[in-house]
This record gives C-alpha cells, sequence and structure tokens, in this order.
C-alpha cells in the first residue's frame, strides 16, 4: 500500500522464493509475524486496543478506540436497533505519502471494509440489544481507528485491533422507567447508571470475524506480507471468516492482474483453515493480555507506550 | 554549563550535551559538525556526545541523516532517469546523482559513449533500480556524485535489501564481504545493505557484457536459506543497537545457528544472539 | 434523513427534509420474481458505444464528441453511462505502466434509497477504487507508459447497488473497446443475493433489501480470470464456493451479449 518500487532483481528473488514456499524473512508461506496486543490503555474511551504484527516489535500498528454515545431516533430509521459508526485514518508518522490528502484514498477503501465487515448480521454484534428504548434512543458506537505505522499489510492488523477493543467494550448500565400516563400511552425514561465498576459488555462481540489477507505474488499466494513482499504483490484478497467458520466478507484488490478461479477456490478453502488457527492465536494473547493488565493496575502512566 | 580549560580534557569526551549548551570559550579549538559558534563561544547544536580529535570539538547526535564524504561507499536506489544522469535515494538529505559519463558502459571498459546511450539510459539503470556506488565529489549545493567505474560497483541481483540505522555502519576498508556461509554482503555506509548469493570474481568478469541485466542467478534452497539468515542477523542487529561489521554478522550467523531462521526475528531470541554478540566481541578485545 | 450540507455553489433546498417512508413494504419474492425472470437469470441487457448524443443521428461522426470512447448501458432498470478520455499525458509520470483512473458518479435522482448530495459521498468514492481494481488488470497499461486512462462513470438509474456496480464494469468495458484502448480481454461483471439460502442472480432493489449476503464478480472469460471479487453477508463456505461458480458462468453469458453488442456497433 505505500510506494516502494523494488528492482526487477528483488522482485524475481522474492517471486521465486514464494513459489518455492521460502520467503525472504524465512517464513514460510502461511507463516504470520508477531502479534503484540494491549488493550484499555484510553481512560476516556469505551473500550480500546492498539496492535502490533511485525517482526522484532516493529510492525504494522493500529489503535482502534470506541465511544459510545446516545443517539434519538429519528422517523425514517429502524426503530429497534442500534448503530456503528467505523472510521479509519492513516497518520503521516506511518509513511510520508500520508501527509495531508495523501491517504484520503487508503482511509476510505479501509473505512469501507470495516464497515462492510461490521455493519449487519455477518458480525455477529446483536444490534437489538443496543437499543435503550424503541422509536426513541438507541447505542451509537463510534470505531475509530488510527494506523501508526505500517509494514506491509494493513487490513489483518486492522481487524485484530478492532476485535479486541470490541471485545474490552463496557457499557454504562441504562435503567429504563415506564410510567402510563393519561391516555394509557407508555412513556419511557431512561437513565444512564454512573458507575465504573456497572457495566456491561457488548453482546455478540465473541461472533466478530477476523480477516485474512491473501497476496498473490507469482504463481502462489502468501499470507502476512512484510513491506518487500507487498511491493511485490500482484493481487490480494482479503477474506473475513467468522468463528463458526462462515465468510462474511470477500474483497479483492490490486490492479495488476485478477485471480484464476482454482486459484480462489483455493485461497477461500484456506482462508477457513488459517481462520481456525488464527482465532485461537486471538484468544491466546487476548487472555494473555487480561491477566497481564490485571496484575499491572497501578501502572497507568506507562500503559500506553511501555513493554509494548 | 560552560566548562574551564584544565578540565576539558577529561570532560569533553564523555560529555553529554543537548542543544545551546556551551562547550567552550577556548578560541584555540575550531568547530565541527554539530556545534555553532556565537560571540566567541562554541554551542552545541544537536543532543549528543561532545567529540574532540586535537584541536577540532563536535557533538555527534544519536541519530543523524547520513551525509557523505568523498570516498565512501553506498547502496542507493534510483528515483528518477534525468538528462545523461540519474537521481538515486542514498538515505541521506538530498538525492545523489550518477552521472552517464560515470558509468561502466558494457562491453568493456574503452567503448566510447554515443548518442544512442544517452537515448537507451533505461537500459542501463531504471527506477527502482539499486545500484553500488563510490562517492566521488560533491556538486555546488552539497549534491553526492557517485560513480561505478570499477567492476566490482554497478547493478545488485541475486539477493535481498535491509535498511539500517547509518551510524551503525562504521567507515572501513573493505565494504564488500564474502562470509564463509556463502553469501555476499555489501555494507553501504549509508545503511543501505545488500545480502545476495555469492558469484565469483571470475564469473563476474566473464559476464561483462551482460553487467546491467536483471536476470538473477538459480539460486538453490540452502542458498536461499543463508541469505534469509544472515538477511535476519543484519536487522536484529540493527534492532538491538550493535554496530554492523562483517565480524559481528558472522559472529551473529554462528549464534544463530541454532535457531530457525523465521525465529530470529522474535524479540527474546534477537535479545539473546545480541547479548551473544557483544559478548564475544568483549572477549576479542 | 440527515440535514443537507449547505452547498454555496448552488441553490440549496430547505435545509432539513426526509424521505418518504412507505407503510406497507411487499415482498418482491413472493410467487417468484417480479418481472417473471427465473432465479438464475439476469435482466435484458441494451447496450450502446459512441456519444449519447449522437445515439439518433450518425451523421454528426464521434469525432465531434470530446471523448475517446464513451457507451450507455442498460440492464432492466439499470441505466448506465460511461466516457473514457485517453490515453493522455500522464498526471504522475511513471514510466514503467500507465495508470488507469475512474471516477464514479450517481446522478442526483438516480438512487430509490436516498436523494444523493452533489458531493461525491465516501461509498461512490470506494466504488470508483473498486472499479479500477476491477477493470486495471484487463488493461494492456504497460503499452501506454506514462500515459493515464480516465474512465467517468455516471448512474443515470440505479436498481440494485450491487447490480449496479457491476453494470458500471461491464459499461466501463464497453467504452475502453469503443475507445480503442489495448485490452487483454474484456471484463464482464455480475452480481448475485442470497434469499433464503438460494442465490439469486442480478437482484433488484427489492429484492437486495431482502437479501443476507452479496456477491459481485468480475471476470475475464479468455484469460480465465476473476479480476474483482466482492462478497458481503453471512455465507458458508460450500455456499460461497458455488456462488463463485455460478457467477462466473453468468459472467461468460454477460461476456457474449457484450461481445454482440461491440460487434453490432463496429460493423454500423
Amino acid at each position: 500500500m505505500t510506494s516502494l518500487i523494488l528492482s526487477p532483481a528483488e522482485q524475481d528473488f522474492i517471486t521465486r522464493g514464494v513459489e518455492g514456499g521460502f520467503r525472504a524473512d524465512g517464513r514460510g508461506s502461511l507463516d504470520r509475524r508477531q502479534v503484540t496486543l494491549r488493550t484499555n490503555m484510553i481512560s476516556q474511551a469505551n473500550g480500546s486496543a492498539r496492535c502490533r504484527m511485525g517482526h522484532l516489535n516493529v510492525g504494522t500498528d493500529v489503535l482502534v478506540g470506541i465511544k459510545a454515545e446516545v443517539n434519538t431516533w429519528t422517523p425514517g430509521e429502524p426503530d429497534n436497533i442500534g448503530s456503528i459508526v467505523c472510521n479509519v485514518e492513516c497518520s503521516p508518522s506511518a509513511a510520508q505519502e500520508f501527509e495531508g490528502r495523501g491517504a484520503d484514498e487508503l482511509n476510505i477503501e479501509l473505512t469501507q471494509l470495516l464497515d462492510r465487515i461490521l455493519n449487519g448480521p455477518q458480525s455477529g454484534i446483536c444490534l437489538e440489544k443496543l437499543c435503550i428504548i424503541p422509536k426513541q434512543a438507541y447505542w451509537v458506537l463510534h470505531i475509530d481507528a488510527l494506523v501508526l505505522d505500517v509494514k506491509g499489510g494493513i487490513v489483518d492488523t486492522l481487524i485484530w485491533a478492532t476485535r479486541a477493543a470490541l471485545l474490552s467494550t463496557k457499557l454504562p448500565r441504562v435503567v429504563v422507567e415506564s410510567i402510563e400516563d393519561e391516555d394509557g400511552n407508555l412513556q419511557s425514561e431512561f437513565d444512564v447508571v454512573d458507575d465504573a465498576e456497572d457495566q456491561i459488555a457488548v453482546e455478540g462481540v465473541n461472533n466478530l470475524p477476523l480477516t485474512v489477507t491473501f497476496n498473490q505474488i507469482g504463481k502462489r499466494y502468501v499470507i502476512d506480507a512484510s513491506e518487500q513482499e507487498e511491493a511485490a504483490t500482484q493481487a490480494r484478497i482479503t477474506v473475513a471468516v467468522s468463528p463458526s467458520m462462515d465468510i462474511c466478507a470477500v474483497q479483492k484488490s490490486g490492479i495488476l492482474r485478477g485471480f484464476s478461479p482454482s486459484l480462489l477456490t483455493e485461497i477461500l478453502h484456506t482462508a477457513c483453515k488459517i481462520a481456525r488457527e488464527e482465532f485461537s492465536r486471538f484468544k491466546d494473547t487476548f487472555a494473555a493480555v487480561l491477566s497481564n493488565q490485571s496484575s499491572n493496575e497501578a501502572n497507568t502512566g506507562s500503559t500506553f507506550l511501555g513493554a509494548f | 554549563m560552560d566548562i574551564d580549560t584544565e578540565t576539558q580534557q577529561q570532560n569533553l569526551t564523555t560529555q553529554i550535551v543537548t542543544p545551546g549548551s556551551a562547550i567552550t570559550s577556548d578560541p584555540a579549538f575550531m568547530r565541527g559538525h554539530g556545534t555553532f559558534g556565537e560571540h566567541g563561544t562554541i554551542y552545541s547544536s544537536v543532543a549528543g556526545v561532545v567529540e574532540r580529535i586535537n584541536k577540532l570539538v563536535s557533538v555527534r547526535s544519536l541519530k543523524q541523516r547520513y551525509s557523505g564524504e568523498i570516498g565512501d561507499i553506498v547502496v542507493g536506489r534510483i528515483t528518477e532517469v534525468a538528462s545523461k544522469r540519474w537521481r538515486v535515494d542514498v538515505n541521506s538529505r538530498q538525492d545523489a546523482m550518477l552521472l552517464l559519463s560515470s558509468i561502466n558502459l558494457p562491453g568493456g571498459i574503452q567503448r566510447r559513449k554515443s548518442e544512442s546511450d544517452e537515448l537507451q539510459m533505461r537500459s542501463f539503470f531504471a527506477e527502482g533500480d539499486l545500484v553500488f556506488a563510490e562517492v566521488q565529489s560533491y556538486f555546488a549545493d552539497g549534491a553526492l556524485s557517485l560513480h561505478t567505474r570499477s567492476i566490482q560497483y554497478g547493478k545488485l541481483r541475486n539477493g535481498t535489501f535491509v535498511s539500517v540505522f547509518p551510524q551503525l555502519v562504521p567507515r572501513s576498508r573493505s565494504h564488500f564481504h564474502t562470509l564463509p556461509c556463502g553469501v555476499d554482503v555489501v555494507l553501504g555506509v549509508n545503511g543501505y545493505i545488500w545480502v545476495s548469493k555469492h558469484v565469483p570474481a571470475a564469473k563476474v568478469e566473464a559476464n561483462a557484457e551482460h553487467i546491467y541485466s536483471n536476470k538473477n542467478e538459480e539460486i538453490s534452497e540452502t542458498e536461499r536459506e543463508s541469505i534469509a539468515r544472515v538477511a535476519n542477523c543484519i536487522q536484529l542487529l540493527n534492532r538491538l543497537y550493535v554496530k554492523i561489521t562483517d565480524t559481528t554478522i558472522i559472529f551473529a550467523y554462528e549464534a544463530s545457528l541454532g535457531h530457525a531462521v523465521k525465529d530470529l526475528l522474535t524479540m527474546d531470541i534477537a535479545t539473546d544472539l545480541a547479548h551473544a554478540v557483544n559478548s564475544r566481541l568483549a572477549q576479542q578485545g | 434523513m440527515a440535514t443537507n450540507a449547505m452547498d454555496r455553489r448552488r441553490i440549496n433546498g430547505p435545509q432539513r427534509t426526509v424521505e418518504p417512508i412507505y407503510s406497507k413494504d411487499t415482498d418482491p419474492f413472493a410467487s417468484g420474481r417480479k418481472d417473471s425472470r427465473s432465479l438464475d437469470q439476469v435482466r435484458p441487457i441494451y447496450m450502446k458505444t459512441g456519444p449519447l448524443s449522437t445515439q439518433a443521428n450518425d451523421l454528426s461522426a464521434s469525432s465531434a464528441a470530446a471523448a475517446s470512447g464513451s457507451a450507455f448501458y442498460e440492464q432492466g432498470n439499470i441505466r448506465v453511462s460511461c466516457a473514457v478520455y485517453g490515453p493522455r499525458q500522464g498526471r504522475k509520470s511513471n514510466t514503467r505502466m500507465g495508470s488507469f483512473d475512474c471516477d464514479f458518479r450517481y446522478a442526483p435522482f438516480s438512487c430509490s434509497w436516498k436523494k444523493r448530495s452533489h458531493v461525491r459521498g465516501a461509498d461512490e468514492k470506494e466504488i470508483s477504487l473498486m472499479l479500477e481494481h476491477a477493470i486495471a488488470p484487463a488493461i494492456r497499461l504497460d503499452a501506454y507508459p506514462k500515459a493515464c486512462i480516465d474512465a467517468f462513470v455516471t448512474v443515470i438509474e440505479s436498481d440494485g447497488k450491487s447490480a449496479t456496480i457491476a453494470a458500471a464494469i461491464n459499461c466501463i468495458s464497453a467504452a475502453l473497446v469503443d475507445a480503442g484502448i489495448e485490452m487483454y480481454d474484456s471484463v464482464a461483471a455480475c452480481s448475485m443475493g442470497l434469499w433464503e439460502s438460494q442465490w439469486v442472480a442480478d437482484c433488484s432493489q427489492a429484492e437486495e433489501n431482502v437479501s443476507s449476503s452479496t456477491m459481485i464478480i468480475a471476470y475475464m472469460p479468455s484469460a480465465d480470470e476473476v479480476t474483482y471479487m466482492l462478497q458481503h453477508g453471512k455465507t458458508s463456505p460450500d455456499q460461497t464456493d458455488q456462488a463463485v461458480q455460478t457467477c462466473i458462468n453468468m459472467c461468460t453469458r454477460v461476456y457474449a451479449v457484450l461481445c454482440r453488442g461491440l460487434q453490432a456497433s463496429i460493423s454500423e
């Protein structure tokens, strides 16, 4: 996604390596890089997470913050569900060409992809539970992602961070009171409980999908491409898979070539296999993060930068 | 924080300063890099360590853009093809220039330059190519002028590119090394490094016609693995801030043989290997 | 339903307007499809290349048109027009290959679900990128170094979001051929919707509103390459597989229609 130009000799070296199953950094085609994850570092947000995928603690770095707001229903909107609003921004600290309006196209592409995965029944989130009072008020979850560093392949890291952030999001409890007025109509009012201990998680977040991005280089493909491999990629396809092994979204990108139908079928099947491994890796990493944090509670000053 | 002349001998070399700190007012000293003078006093302009060589006072900062010196060996990437010259990115504040008159033409060194060479510049170097060159001189605006007028310089093939901090590559006599594992390494002083399959010198000379070819040789699986291992070693040396010389690369390579190539880039193993390299260096002297 | 942003360059209507809410939504699949198509039938396609204004009159030759190539494409109620400019001097002078840019726009009156504002929305920008990814692999860009090819697509009438995107892809293919740009193959695209575990071809907007999943595929039959795939909504891997195969077959049929239309335009 960044504009690294490779020499034909480098391109050929990478391509032949990938076709032989041995990448430039020694990984196999389906090996992924190390993942570092931290959650709940932003005290102002209802949920947050930072995920980094890369070698030697340097890699693609995405920070996601979630804020929940109460919105008033207007006629024309569906009357019994909440909503999710996504936004992705690439910071100029990731690459020089992201300054000013340079990242506009990339921002839009990533925002729409995130929206496609999260908005709708395929995300698994129970939008009905986000409704406070039908035809009156509902929760809106604003999901804002900031891409801090890019070292090949933003989408997978983005979805990991979003999933971790949603899993650690806590909404305040809402108390709804209904009183019958003179005409026998039910008038409802709600009250948001201001208690940091009494908060509830968003329902259904365990069903959120994870993505696997396949980069086609030469005749074969790789997963979790490094910067150089991405520069050598001819076509890319992202598959979002839910924990129940359903395919939630598929999107192809890349202007150099397309996929043959047989390769496409192979990729779709491999995606489910890899997703299974990714879900267990996510579970382990997330559990480790939670247990780490419960023992490090006092150290709020350095949670953002330290030990990451 | 002014220091008097007597204690300068001991204190200057280990002193850490920030921009604006006064170093000395002694008129005997000359200002070097990283300093500026005002009203007879030498102040530091960067945050770093004060270095004193005879009468020259300079401040070396931790992170600096590569600034070229004549005679430096560099690896650069062609960014633009202009009239009779190429623009080369050498990780410095300005792109360097490689003039058409500074390269070797295929088919022997003595061939005369013709007009068709000017029109065919992309057949020599095109955008994105990696070139191994030496700094010949400066242009008036401070841009470096490179040349590849020797058989070992020229277009780089058969390998992979690694970028490191420039200050980790010390200037030395030779920047082209053949490691015992059969891998060639080009250590550009500007922080750009090329790791490739070893091609015997005799073969290179025999191929005088094809010095600008983009075709890689056949690379076997073991060679590919060695190249990947060396590249990963260099990356971990860079990340853990160890100087990058052929010695340290060989130490790191030998220490890494117990691990799989891809595991070298995990933080724990990398830290262990860096410790191993540092202790061997200390042992050596 | 949202307040329309003040656009100082235009005469603005009232600030806050909402769409009317229909009291009854009829099931589009009750007793077969509305236009009595079978489940795997694509809507009838009509296509013409050459500038819109000179459709009727052959004397005003296409050389009077500013665009290098253009096409008008209809699929049922979907109407899309495309103009192609190029190859011409590129803005970013990439020397190895030419660049292909696409600009996709809905006309304000074209969509049933919302009056579009004049400012290009994020979804139009994303669809522009999608079209680029779908068509660029088919163009011989290395034959046009330093040049750029621009395609401008306007949706005059839309009936089914995914179907409109597929129609746009077909329209651009035709316009590129009309402009004489070298291509490996024409790109044919088709869309499907998943309704009650059955894949339905070429959904109209009403049908798409009740589908749980949609898929768009763009395919080059001679090269046997899928240049674009977009799937949205929950499906099992087998369903996706099946849909890919079916969609590719439909694309081949659409391709045949495209080619016939192009040949007819040339022989005129």
